[in-house]
């Protein structure tokens, strides 16, 4: 054996290499397994791999011999369940101890894999004093069952330091025991830095639990009353925060001095707020810069609310350099002048109605003067008009920009003036880029040249493109997929008309837009065929 | 220019920029300041030493991790790194070559060509039984078949896809 797997680190490092998550699925689970029963020197850093990072408890069950697991299908259809024939005896036990020991972070339940209630209840009360997992640090609670969260109690330990309740998509609500359990939490994993709590109404005093912590770094959280919330406020260490801004907060900066030294390390803001005027007013208020801002608007935000929202961006960020702008609508308003719209012409002046009720290029130009924005994600339920110019304007202000998505959901409405010289010019100013969402013109496409579009530029970080809701012909979809599949050699998949809200649209053809969807889906398939000859080719032409 | 004396007693001179790539030696000048005596890099043979070097001219300029990068970060590092076209064909060498590199990485701190070189280890691992391993690495297996069997089924979940 080469003295390299002698050192320890090294051997963890190539062990951390083999956990690649962007791989074949489970792939590297199946080489730490293997890895492990090569030798002993292999032994004990492939299985701390493999266990470190835990996705739900089956695994602590089947690592069982087999005559205590019971394996069966069970609903929804062809999923196993993971069962237990009778209570672990003491060398179950152990064998349970000395992977649990391993794990570092883990998610409770693994739908793909679920397991049997009583698995729970048994991992719950470990005939052990000492904890079942010590080495966790990182747990995402994802059972919504109010009757597993004694588990809770097994699982967090002094070691904890991030901790996320996602039970936001049940509406069960938790009797008075089981709240009781996660109002203590705190005092049994006072090491928290990161936490996570559902916005749902799993328990109406959930939200004190974030009163017990002081060293909070990052809170995501439902609604929070004031005095929580004046808690968060003197987090020093705090640098992300996400909560739903209400009326009672709202009017407790309204009612009060502005706080002094508020949110010090502050650089990430997740709103949730009922306009987005309301969100200008608590940044003015609290004199805050953080460098992501991220608002979900229940309502609008209306073109006039981006247009001031840019303004006081533009205004107060004079010494901050922005990174992240994100804005997105929540509800499904209708704008006055945007009744289920159809497809319209390119060009703005030719919408269906004033073009006040859209967002234009111009409206995002005040933000080109940030040369540090690396993400841009608006979705917001008002139609766009961009075109290549104001593209290339926006990319060449920011050469950083590694997200750029704009109405993924929502869809652009209008018929874009984005052509491929648009996408080439971003390409080219903004090398970093790995996420596009845009509407395309397609009708450029003619046919497929023999030169290289953009003269050989290509970009090796997309993977998804996604085209919002671009009308495409038949007659394109090559050309489309030649030039994609050569700008962009890794592109896995290009999605467009993905949402309900897009595809219950008509266009002025009463084209249904599933039409367009397939044909994309089209796309994306000749893309794939394309990229693998490219590289035949190119491998030929190298073996020369 | 700096003066490196590898393992096997041949002098290397490099300009200051390419061989600060390695914090060892960044560090190592930052603290003796400028001076003409050679550095003994008593763990690096000529052989490797001309191979590490011609990966940090290649990398010359670019951005050093930052000393400060949380876990979280390292960790997505290592976990996205893709072996650019122009470093997999630089780690093209045989199997000792490889290691050898490695172990100087590790040795000179050159986190990214750490990364590398045990990437392409992680990318040789995959897809292959125990038995394959033990054969390409040249590793006995001390494990009795019991032993063996016990880890296997211990941790089949793992293999189940």
């Amino acid at each position: 054996m080469h003295r390299l797997f002698l050192v320890h680190e090294l051997l963890m490092m190539i062990c951390e290499h083999l956990y690649d998550e962007d791989d074949i699925p489970g792939a590297s689970k199946v080489a730490l397994a293997r890895l492990a029963r090569t030798c002993k020197a292999f032994h004990a850093v492939a299985l701390n791999a493999l266990w470190s990072n835990l996705d739900g408890i089956a695994p602590l069950i089947q690592c069982l011999p087999a005559e205590v697991t019971r394996l069966y299908l069970g609903p929804p259809l062809g999923t196993t369940v993971v069962g237990i024939k009778w209570a672990p005896r003491k060398e179950e036990w152990d064998i349970i101890q000395r992977y649990a020991s391993r794990v570092q972070r883990l998610r409770v339940l693994n739908p793909l894999c679920p397991v049997e209630l009583s698995i729970i209840f048994t991992l719950s009360r470990p005939p052990t004093s000492s904890p079942l997992f010590p080495n966790l640090r990182s747990l995402v609670w994802n059972d919504s069952r109010p009757q597993t969260i004694c588990f809770l109690q097994t699982l967090c330990g002094p070691l904890l330091t991030s901790l996320t309740l996602d039970c936001s998509s049940s509406n069960v609500r938790c009797d008075a025991a089981a709240c009781a359990i996660l109002i203590a939490l705190p005092f049994i994993c006072p090491a928290v830095k990161v936490i996570s709590l559902p916005s749902g109404s799993l328990c109406p005093q959930i939200s004190n639990m974030l009163l017990a912590w002081n060293h909070l770094e990052e809170v995501t959280c439902g609604e929070i009353d004031t005095v929580t919330f004046r808690h968060l406020v003197k987090q020093t260490n705090l640098r992300k925060l996400a909560f739903t801004l209400s009326q009672s907060i709202s009017q407790s900066l309204i009612d009060r001095a502005p706080f002094p030294q508020t949110f010090l390390r502050l650089c990430e803001l997740e709103v949730h707020v009922s306009v987005l005027p309301s969100l200008i007013e608590f940044m003015q208020k609290m004199g805050i810069h953080p460098t992501s801002i991220r608002s979900r608007v229940d309502v609008g935000p209306t073109p006039c609310d981006m247009r001031a929202f840019f303004a006081f961006l533009t205004k107060h960020y004079v010494d901050v350099q922005p990174l992240s702008v994100s804005l997105q609508s929540l509800r499904r308003i209708q704008m006055p002048t945007v009744v289920q719209p159809p497809l319209v012409p390119p060009t703005g002046n030719q919408f269906n109605g004033p073009s006040h009720t859209g967002i234009h290029g111009s409206d995002l130009m005040p933000l080109a003067q940030f040369g540090s924005i690396d993400t841009l994600i608006i979705d917001v339920n008002c139609s766009i008009h961009f075109a290549d110019d104001d593209i290339a304007s926006l990319a060449s202000a920011w050469p950083h920009l590694r997200i750029f998505s704009v109405n993924k959901t929502h869809g652009w409405v209008a018929k874009s003036d984005i052509t491929q010289i648009g996408l080439l010019k971003m390409l080219q100013c903004c090398p970093k880029l790995q996420t596009i969402c845009i509407a395309i013109n397609t009708d450029t496409f003619t046919e497929v040249p023999l030169d290289r579009p953009g003269e050989g530029l290509q970009n090796m970080n997309v993977r998804t493109i996604a085209f919002a809701d671009s009308v495409i012909q038949p007659r394109a979809t090559t050309v489309v997929a030649a030039f994609l599949s050569d700008v962009f050699p890794r592109l896995n998949e290009v999605t467009a008309w993905k949402s309900d809200r897009m595809r219950v649209r008509r266009d002025a053809n009463s084209t249904d837009p599933t039409v367009y969807a397939i044909r994309w889906e089209g796309v994306s398939r000749q893309i794939k065929g394309m990229i693998r000859i490219r590289q035949q080719e190119r491998r030929w032409r190298r073996s020369e | 220019m700096v003066h490196l004396v590898t393992s096997d007693n041949v002098e290397f001179v490099v300009e200051k920029e390419v061989v600060e790539r390695s914090v060892l030696i960044k560090n190592m000048l930052e603290d003796v300041g400028e001076s003409d005596q050679s550095i003994p890099l008593a763990n690096v043979s000529s052989a490797v030493l001309r191979k590490v070097i011609e990966y940090c001219e290649h990398h010359r300029g670019e951005p050093l991790p930052s000393g400060d990068a949380d876990q979280n970060q390292d960790e997505t590092r290592k976990r996205t790194t893709d072996i650019s076209e122009w470093d997999q064909k630089f780690i093209t060498v045989d199997q000792e070559m490889l290691f050898e590199i490695i172990l100087a990485a590790n040795y000179l701190d050159i986190k990214s060509l750490l990364d590398v070189g045990c990437k392409t280890v992680a990318n040789m691992i995959k897809g292959k039984t125990p038995d394959e391993i033990r054969r390409l690495f040249n590793i006995v297996n001390d494990f009795t078949p019991e032993e063996e069997a016990q880890i296997k089924k211990e941790n089949e979940w793992a293999e189940d896809r």
